[in-house]
């Protein structure tokens, strides 16, 4: 039927594999006729399905992530890619158009005029269109208009539906179109479209990418914080080197929400301030703040000391989940100062200017904060630190670190 | 099953017997859904069956010089031919979003397409769909075609390239995976792997989750692309059809038979307790009795020449079914319109059926559907249902000179409208395996 259509190499970037590769095909269709003689359509693909099973998870998993690394138009960031190692000989420019409209050929036409003008300039401006064209082409329909007007914020999970197979499917689009080869290592932690334009912006200007959110499941951050259930309001969060994100999705069974308020719950507005509180308190223990001396902070000393210019949008009632954010606005030992907002979905919530904690260091140099002992009460946001090491008695501190996100690939097979 | 029925009862046997179990529930066919070569819906099939309309064609991917075999019983109103599900066509009543097709060949979306029709069919509700008490059983062989595309792009463009939903869409598991996860299926699932013998399998082990009281419903699903990939490698071990008209190609028990014709589709059965079938006020189609089966021991793709593992597997089934072999009406043969495939299941019936003098009608609706490997016990259980429901019995479709070897069966040539009550399916496949099935009219 289209089998033609499939042997042809329609990257040129191959050229290792491509005089192997009719010869390879013409294996493969014979091993699978020789293996029908013998057996059943399920005897073949039963036979063959060791190999390719193992093989291809293996491999999936280390692709993720959308996007490009330029790497081939810089030739300065390291990474080197197949199609500056060896061109195909035998692709004409013409071939050249013709693969790359097809592969693209459920983009829209303004992708596919960036692609092919990429192709001939190399030029990295044109590298954005292309990505977000080949992003919105597997995006369903009727959440593409989000991709409009710049999309910053825009998460490729939460608002895009991008599961980690799409996410896949993106990159391998996005390699093919580019011509460059993903890393794995360098894409995990990309959330937003935001994340995205910065990873591709910082490949084509030849600077180190910004180090990588880590993200925190629950059970991370249950080991690490000083707040615990019930009194902790975060599921996960991501520490990044700009701030740090979280969630909370407000079940209902909050011990507070059986009087807040009769007959209506509500997740009183001091709750959350204390979840943003406890955010940045968690991007502090995380090295949110560059310490001196390579000091760690502690966590048993992190206290809340000042809110400024606290506004609240929106009522949130249980089934809402949280989307909380929190940047650095300034830090000078012992007083660490933060921007914070909750949005839910596309709503904002809660914004407030400036969240002030109060930190020490761990160890025997270390110093405590001059405020600890006098934490004001002014606020109901006052976080008090748990009275022991929750690290230490937390069964699931050993958990590994890999969870369900757009970066990770499916472990059945 | 059959182990119902002890061969040899010894001391420990009759101890056992004195504390009764509890009586196994009746298992019911409340639903149906057909994705095949003679119609798309159960209407469609049962007016081709009555009137013998065959599904074969001239299959346009054949007619290449190198390519003796001309004629496949191709799924109609479905375009399938491409690798990307994207480039599909097909009926819009089965639009469907692209993150479902993505992983699905085209066996999985015929599935698909055949379950909606069965849970319509059946009057399930969601609910009744996603528990833990419902489950899914399936066969197939995978999708060779996009497998062969996985491996071709794994080969020419290196191992990134492959589509991360290449596997799950390629291997034999594929109608099970795509099912259960786009369905929310919660009970019991898997798949089976004994070739043109599968489905059959997945039925009488579905059939069995529910007797045994382990599940209240199950799905059965038989589902195969029917496209150049998955046929064409039987050329290489003449199991195919030479024949150019469509005709003349499929004629199981005809002296000049010369193999079988390839198809593809899909079938969905839905099975329940019959307390859970009342409960829902289903109307049942028939009862799934009893099932056997039984194997060769002989030959990786020969069928054992006297059909010993298939009268093994129907002796069995009647026992299970505490019936007489002079108790069955019809017969739905495997016979795929092989030389050697059908005169073996001839002597294996005789060897069952002639001792008693019993005459049951036979007939292969594979002259009319193809022979649809995988799916064909689904499939073929489903044209049965069909038959008790209506009360006709399949004709067997294109024989001009009746082989002499079959001379002492009772083949009805044209369609009859005839009430009937007990029905036989029999499968056989690769290795020898056979599975004959129970069928009775509620």
């Amino acid at each position: 039927m289209t089998d033609s259509a499939d042997n042809n190499p329609s990257n040129n970037g191959f050229s290792k594999n491509v005089d192997a590769a009719g010869g390879d095909a013409a294996d493969a269709d014979a091993a699978g006729a020789d293996t029908a003689d013998g057996d059943a359509a399920s005897g073949v693909t039963a036979a063959a399905a060791g190999g390719p099973t193992s093989s291809a998870s293996g491999s999936t998993t280390g692709v993720t992530t959308a996007t490009a690394s330029s790497g081939s138009i810089t030739a300065t960031t390291g990474a080197i890619t197949t199609a500056d190692a060896a061109p195909l000989p035998a692709q004409t420019p013409e071939d050249d158009e013709a693969t790359l409209r097809e592969s693209l050929k459920r983009c829209s036409p303004v992708t596919v005029e960036a692609a092919l003008a990429f192709r001939a300039t190399r030029d990295p401006a044109f590298v954005p269109a292309i990505v977000i064209g080949i992003v919105e082409r597997f995006v369903e329909p009727d959440l593409r208009p989000k991709l409009k007007g710049g999309a910053d914020d825009v998460r490729l999970i939460d608002d895009l539906g991008i599961d980690s197979l799409t996410m896949m499917e993106i990159v391998i689009l996005t390699e093919e179109v580019l011509q460059v080869q993903i890393h794995n290592d360098e894409l995990r932690n990309l959330r937003s479209i935001g994340d995205v334009k910065v990873f591709i912006d910082c490949k084509l200007r030849g600077v180190p990418p910004p180090a990588p959110a880590r993200f925190l499941p629950v059970e991370q951050i249950a080991a690490v914080m000083p707040m615990q259930p019930p009194f902790l309001f975060l599921n996960e969060a991501s520490v990044g080197g700009a701030g740090a994100e979280g969630k909370y999705r407000i079940t209902g069974d909050e011990f507070f929400l059986q009087g807040h308020f009769k007959d209506n719950p509500v997740m009183p507005a001091s709750m959350m301030l204390e979840a943003l509180g406890q955010l940045a308190v968690l991007a502090l223990i995380e090295g949110i703040i560059p310490s001196e001396d390579g000091l760690e902070v502690d966590p048993a000393a992190i206290y809340f000391t000042s809110c400024e210019g606290v506004r609240c949008h929106r009522i949130c009632r249980p089934g809402d989940l949280l989307s909380l954010s929190v940047k650095p606005k300034r830090a000078k030992m012992p007083l660490a100062t933060f921007e914070g907002q909750i949005r839910v979905g596309q709503e904002k919530a809660v914004v407030v200017e400036e969240i002030t904690l109060a930190f020490g260091y761990a160890g025997p140099s270390a110093t405590s904060p001059s405020a600890a002992g006098t934490a004001p009460a002014e606020d109901t946001t006052a976080a008090t630190p748990a009275s022991e090491a929750p690290a230490a008695t937390t069964p699931t501190a050993a958990t590994p670190t890999a969870t369900e996100s757009a970066a990770t690939a499916p472990a059945k097979g | 099953m059959d182990a119902a029925a002890p061969l040899r009862i010894g001391r420990d046997d009759a101890a056992r017997r004195k504390t009764k179990p509890p009586a196994m529930p009746k298992v019911l066919i409340t639903g149906l859904g057909f994705i095949t070569s003679i119609g798309n819906d159960a209407a469609t099939v049962t007016q081709s069956l009555r009137a013998l309309r065959h599904g074969m064609a001239v299959y346009p991917p054949f007619q290449k010089a190198d390519c003796p075999v001309k004629i496949a019983a191709p799924v109609k109103d479905f375009d399938t031919d491409s690798p990307d599900p994207e480039d599909w066509t097909y009926p819009a009543r089965y639009r469907v979003r692209r993150e479902v097709l993505r992983s699905m060949g085209p066996g999985a979306f015929y599935a698909w397409c055949a379950m909606r029709q069965a849970i319509e069919d059946a009057r399930l509700a969601e609910d009744d769909i996603s528990n833990e008490h419902t489950g899914l059983y399936a066969a197939s062989g995978g999708s060779p075609h996009l497998f062969g595309h996985l491996l071709n792009k794994m080969h020419a463009q290196g191992v990134m390239r492959c589509s991360p939903t290449g596997i799950v869409a390629a291997i034999a598991g594929t109608v099970n995976f795509n099912l259960v996860a786009q369905f929310k299926i919660q009970g019991a699932s898997t798949g089976f792997s004994s070739a043109c013998a599968s489905s059959s399998h997945a039925l009488g082990f579905a059939r069995d989750e529910i007797a045994l009281g382990r599940q209240k419903r199950m799905f059965v699903v038989g589902a195969e692309d029917g496209n150049t990939d998955s046929i064409l490698p039987f050329a290489g071990m003449r199991a195919l059809s030479l024949q150019t008209d469509p005709a003349h190609a499929s004629r199981p028990f005809d002296a000049a038979r010369d193999g079988f014709v390839g198809t593809g589709g899909a079938a969905v059965l839905v099975l329940e307790n019959e307390h859970e079938a009342a409960r829902r006020g289903a109307r049942p189609y028939c009862e799934v009795a009893a099932w056997g089966q039984a194997s060769d021991g002989h030959n990786v793709a020969i069928s054992h020449p006297e059909g010993r593992g298939l009268a093994v597997a129907m002796t069995r089934a009647l026992r299970a079914a505490a019936l007489d072999p002079a108790d069955i009406d019809y017969i739905n043969a495997h016979a795929t319109s092989t030389p050697i495939g059908d005169l073996s299941e001839a002597r294996a019936l005789r060897a069952v059926f002639g001792p008693s003098g019993a005459r049951p009608l036979v007939s292969s609706t594979k002259a009319l559907t193809g022979h649809g490997l995988s799916l064909a016990g689904a499939l073929e259980t489903g044209l049965c249902a069909l038959a008790l429901r209506d009360g006709f019995v399949p004709g067997s479709a294109h024989i001009t000179q009746l082989d002499p070897a079959c001379a002492d069966l009772n083949i009805p040539r044209e369609t009859q409208d005839k009430p009937i009550t007990r029905v036989l399916n029999n499968s056989s496949g690769f290795g020898g395996a056979n599975v004959a099935i129970v069928l009775k009219k509620t």
